[in-house]
């Protein structure tokens, strides 16, 4: 059997349209189905429709027509919303009785988005720190190519080990997540990219590489995966 | 309790307010690719939406709700359409089964390729599995990402290992199945 991604697609896809149950008494009812696309519903209930429709052609087929819908309507959303008047007639959220003043709207809404944006560069921040600043002997911290940084070939790829480790296996994948590159065994904490696979690398294109420590005595440690992108070659002066 | 006249305007109200944003909702659905009619559906959201206003029912969020009663009325006429589509399909297989000939060595390795494949998929770690199998079933990162609320970083990071179980599992597979077969 062939075992690559264009492959596996179509073996499992083929898989899933076998799957007739012979009655939908088990099957997640509309609502649910359409709960599940709402960002606030549980993870529990995405991951159970997500296994469902594994198992059932008919929720799959109505899975992907809610998700083909879901995908035009965020690709039309700047499309305006022609009920605007009506709605600000009705009052906040449409509710009926009196309109409020609109300077509140305006002041929650400025309110929700600086929270929005303050918690996500919280949260950027807390992610940069948990990837550089991870105590040694906890896990593997990727040192070099830093998350999301550009640079020219050729580098070496650096981490801070784990104790007792035996040796390192390094990954490199393409945007895809396609394998580019798997190491031998490494038994220092940085390595050179081999020419030839620094000659594969595109300029402009974004790769990612992980670490994997192996010891005897205990189970395989990964690290994180981290991107980053390659620059275009400097082109030298003349002289 | 309301009078029916005031009912029957609110009910008017709210089609004509809503009705571009209706039509853009059933839009949404691409509903003749499914075989689905949208008159039908713009049909049926009008029904639910004075059955949810003759009930003596508040819509709380006129704009939301709509987007729901919408849903669900595709969901339901295509639930509809495949019940009566049923019956067809029942007598076409019949049809086919009387005139086809015996599988082929072919198609029974695909039937059994696709069920190894569904089995071993079934069997990944929890977090894991949901990921790979909306992948296989071609969504893409960032999608899947979006659907389970998951940082990309996150939901790249459980496909690339639960891909590599995958094929980890079906080589173990082929391996099992060349001994026993040699």
């Amino acid at each position: 059997m062939r075992i690559d991604h264009h492959n596996l697609k179509a073996l499992f896809q083929g898989y899933v349209a076998s799957r007739k149950p012979p009655s939908r008494k088990k099957c997640p009812a509309p609502g649910v189905l359409i709960q599940a696309f709402e960002p606030a519903a549980s993870t529990r209930v995405k991951k159970r429709i997500a296994d469902h429709i594994a198992e059932c052609s008919f929720c799959r087929e109505e899975f992907m027509v809610l998700f083909g819908s879901r995908k035009s309507e965020t690709k039309s959303s700047q499309v305006k919303n022609p009920a605007a008047p009506y709605i600000a007639r009705l009052g906040t959220a449409g509710t009926r009785g009196p309109g409020r003043p609109a300077f509140w709207q305006y002041a929650f809404a400025l309110l929700g988005l600086s929270l929005a944006v303050s918690s996500f560069l919280f949260l950027v921040h807390q992610k940069e720190l948990s990837e550089t600043r991870q105590p040694p002997g906890t896990g593997i911290t990727l040192v070099y190519p830093r998350s999301g940084q550009a640079l020219s070939v050729p580098f070496s790829f650096q981490w801070q080990g784990k104790l007792a480790t035996e040796y390192y296996i390094l990954e490199l994948f393409d945007e895809s997540l396609m394998p580019v590159w798997t190491s031998e065994k490494i038994l220092d904490v940085q390595v050179l990219i081999p020419s030839d696979i620094a000659s594969r690398l595109i300029p402009g294109r974004t790769y990612f590489w992980m670490v994997t420590s192996v010891s005897p005595n205990s189970p395989q440690q990964e690290s994180k995966l981290s991107r980053f992108a390659i620059l275009p070659p400097k082109i030298r002066s003349p002289d | 309790m309301e009078p029916p006249r005031r009912r029957n305007s609110e009910f008017g109200e709210i089609l004509d307010a809503y009705a571009q944003y209706i039509n853009l909702q059933v839009q949404h659905y691409d509903l003749p690719k499914y075989g689905l009619d949208p008159e039908d559906i713009l049909q049926d959201v009008r029904i639910r939406l004075w059955k949810i206003l003759s009930g003596e029912r508040t819509i709380v969020s006129p704009a939301s709700y709509i987007k729901k009663i919408v849903s669900s009325a595709v969901i339901d006429q295509l639930r509809r359409r495949r019940r009566e589509n049923e019956l067809f399909r029942h007598e076409k297989q019949k049809y086919i089964l009387e005139q086809a000939v015996p599988y082929s060595g072919e198609a029974i390795r695909k039937k059994a390729a696709e069920e190894a494949v569904g089995k071993a998929v079934g069997r990944l770690i929890d977090s894991r599995r949901q990921v790979v199998k909306l992948y296989l079933l071609n969504l893409t990162l960032p999608e899947i990402s979006g659907y389970l609320n998951w940082s990309l970083d996150k939901t790249r990071n459980l496909l690339y290992r639960g891909l590599a179980d995958l094929k980890k599992s079906l080589r173990d597979l082929e391996d099992e199945n060349e001994n026993r077969s040699s």
